[in-house]
């Protein structure tokens, strides 16, 4: 069984994911489609933040961001372990060590572990967790904040004179993909199911969130639980109107068209909100999943994963 | 023969490359194609060897011939990124004690990947891998092979659909060089990839057939297998 959603954050200003600065401008990075740009976020600043929630709900986490070195820093605490670490298992590792070091990182984990987890450790494993860019609903147009950093005296002055810098800034909601293989999950029924509860809380997504809050957590979501191997829809669907209704014309019309089988699909928030009765009774006639509320469709998708996969395969 | 739709938003088929600028193929690659085929079939193409630090795929893998065509031509995108690395040389190797042999280092580079992807791979002359892929499309076998991606694990197809009709595609031939009107847009694409010793790796170049058409060329096809 196979989980696909798409989420979508609510319209707020944001200067969140910076690329090359140009002066004193601070450039938010940018895609072309067709004839505008639109601001995007990577999948690893979002990956990062879910890391720092999942620590926050009380998950093992192997890694975490150091704040205080020279340039941007990581820690590990332990070498690579999908058993023990919920942020090995979902979103994996890669150690290039040649033979010399191989068997010392062996010799190692022999001697700290046990025999067991050297036995067990692999210097490789793949991201169970995917996830895509974050896309800017709105073009950018343009948009920069002109603020200025004051001088600092005494002994932590950094600088002869206050800095002027100009923001880019983009008013727009986000929305982005992630997907899970539940096959893949098996070994950890609870922590997948905090990964779930995590991205309905999830924040401080990105570089500049410590100036600026941006709520990444969905305003609405649609997901699909199927058999099948990719979403069977535009996983960049949904639309926000002139006074920011949210709509997924794909997918309900896909459901409605019997196209897409409705008993697979779970929809809420504010995309809920926004359906006229007519289309809302239908789309219960169709079996859909309908919740006003993320949060709580998320813990709901969260229990009923956890039910799958604490039952035998194929159930 | 089975052709399969692919569209999906985003996707990246490096080139080997290191350095500050990660470039992608201008499309899909006959060897990216040949390892999505193997993913939907569930067959398990990867292959560790302690002598090498890279993945390596397996010997004796199904053959099958591939056709590529393109419905769309893929936008380009770049992105300026921290990407942790590994130093070359012996700078900062006493941070991989703190890394755990993880890459210990951070420097910015600029990756480019490719946008709309809305193409077909088509497949001939292998029935029983072309019944395994339809096995795992249909989602009938317990996969413990991840999910399909493009090029990148975070890159998902949105559609991966077989179809029985084709629309009008325009498909890649390789470049014969005594062709006259070769066009400016000539694509390096790998055929068959080798991380032990690049010298083994196969790639061509490959041009468009100028007018769409529901038709495969027959040079359109190329044999791909370990």
């Amino acid at each position: 069984m196979n989980l696909f959603a798409t989420v979508i954050t609510h319209t707020q200003p944001s200067s969140n994911y910076r690329g090359e600065s140009a002066e004193n401008r601070t450039v938010i990075q940018k895609i072309t489609k067709g004839r505008y740009e639109y601001a995007v976020i990577s999948p690893e600043a979002f990956k990062n933040a879910l890391r720092d929630t999942l620590a926050i709900l009380g998950l093992p986490c192997n890694r975490k961001r150091i704040h205080d070195e020279e340039q941007l820093a990581v820690e590990f605490q332990d070498y690579n372990d999908a058993e023990a670490y919920a942020d090995d298992f979902f979103m994996g590792w890669m150690i290039a060590a040649g033979k010399n070091d191989r068997n010392k990182i062996l010799e190692d984990i022999r001697k700290e572990h046990g025999e067991e987890r050297a036995k067990r450790f692999t210097f490789k494993r793949d991201s169970i967790l995917r996830t895509n860019l974050a896309v800017a609903i709105e073009p950018y147009r343009y948009d920069t904040i002109f603020t200025q950093s004051p001088k600092m005296l005494g002994p932590w002055s950094n600088a002869e004179n206050s800095q002027l810098l100009h923001r880019e800034v983009s008013y727009t909601a986000y929305q982005y993909p992630f997907a899970l293989n539940l096959e893949d999950c098996r070994p950890h029924p609870d922590w997948t199911s905090t990964l779930l509860q995590a991205i309905g809380q999830i924040t401080d997504v990105s570089g500049n969130h410590a100036r600026s809050y941006f709520d990444m957590s969905p305003a609405s979501i649609v997901m699909r639980l199927t058999r099948k191997l990719a979403a069977g829809y535009h996983t960049y669907g949904f639309k926000v109107d002139e006074s920011e209704k949210h709509t997924f014309p794909e997918v309900i019309q896909g459901i409605k068209n019997n196209d897409l089988p409705g008993e697979e699909f779970y929809l809420g928030g504010k995309l809920v909100n926004d359906l006229d009765a007519e289309t809302k009774k239908e789309l219960e006639t169709k079996n859909v999943h309908l919740y006003t509320n993320c949060q709580i469709l998320l813990e709901h998708i969260a229990e009923q994963v956890y039910q799958y996969l604490t039952s035998p395969k194929g159930e | 023969m089975l052709n399969i739709h692919v569209v999906a938003p985003f996707a990246a088929f490096r080139t080997f490359s290191t350095g500050s600028y990660r470039p992608t193929a201008g499309f899909i690659t006959y060897s990216a194609a040949y390892g999505l085929l193997l993913n939907i079939a569930g067959i398990e193409m990867r292959q560790q060897d302690p002598k090498y630090p890279a993945t390596l795929i397996k010997k004796g893998l199904p053959t099958v011939k591939i056709a590529l065509g393109v419905l769309e031509t893929p936008g380009r995108q770049s992105i300026y990124q921290q990407l942790h690395n590994y130093p070359v040389g012996s700078t900062n190797k006493e941070n991989l004690v703190r890394t755990k042999y993880n890459k210990n280092n951070i420097a910015p580079v600029r990756r480019t990947f490719l946008s709309n992807i809305n193409a077909y791979i088509c497949v001939k002359d292998n029935l029983e891998l072309e019944q395994q892929i339809l096995e795992g499309l249909s989602g009938n076998i317990t996969r413990s092979y991840g999910l399909p991606f493009l090029g990148d694990s975070n890159f998902l197809p949105d559609r991966l659909e077989v179809v029985y009709e084709l629309q009008p595609a325009k498909w890649f031939i390789k470049v014969n060089y005594e062709m006259r009107n070769i066009p400016q847009q000539v694509e390096r694409l790998t055929i068959k990839i080798d991380r032990a010793n690049m010298a083994y790796t196969r790639a061509e170049n490959f041009m468009t057939t100028e007018v769409p058409s529901t038709t495969i060329p027959e040079d359109a096809w190329v044999e791909v297998g370990y």
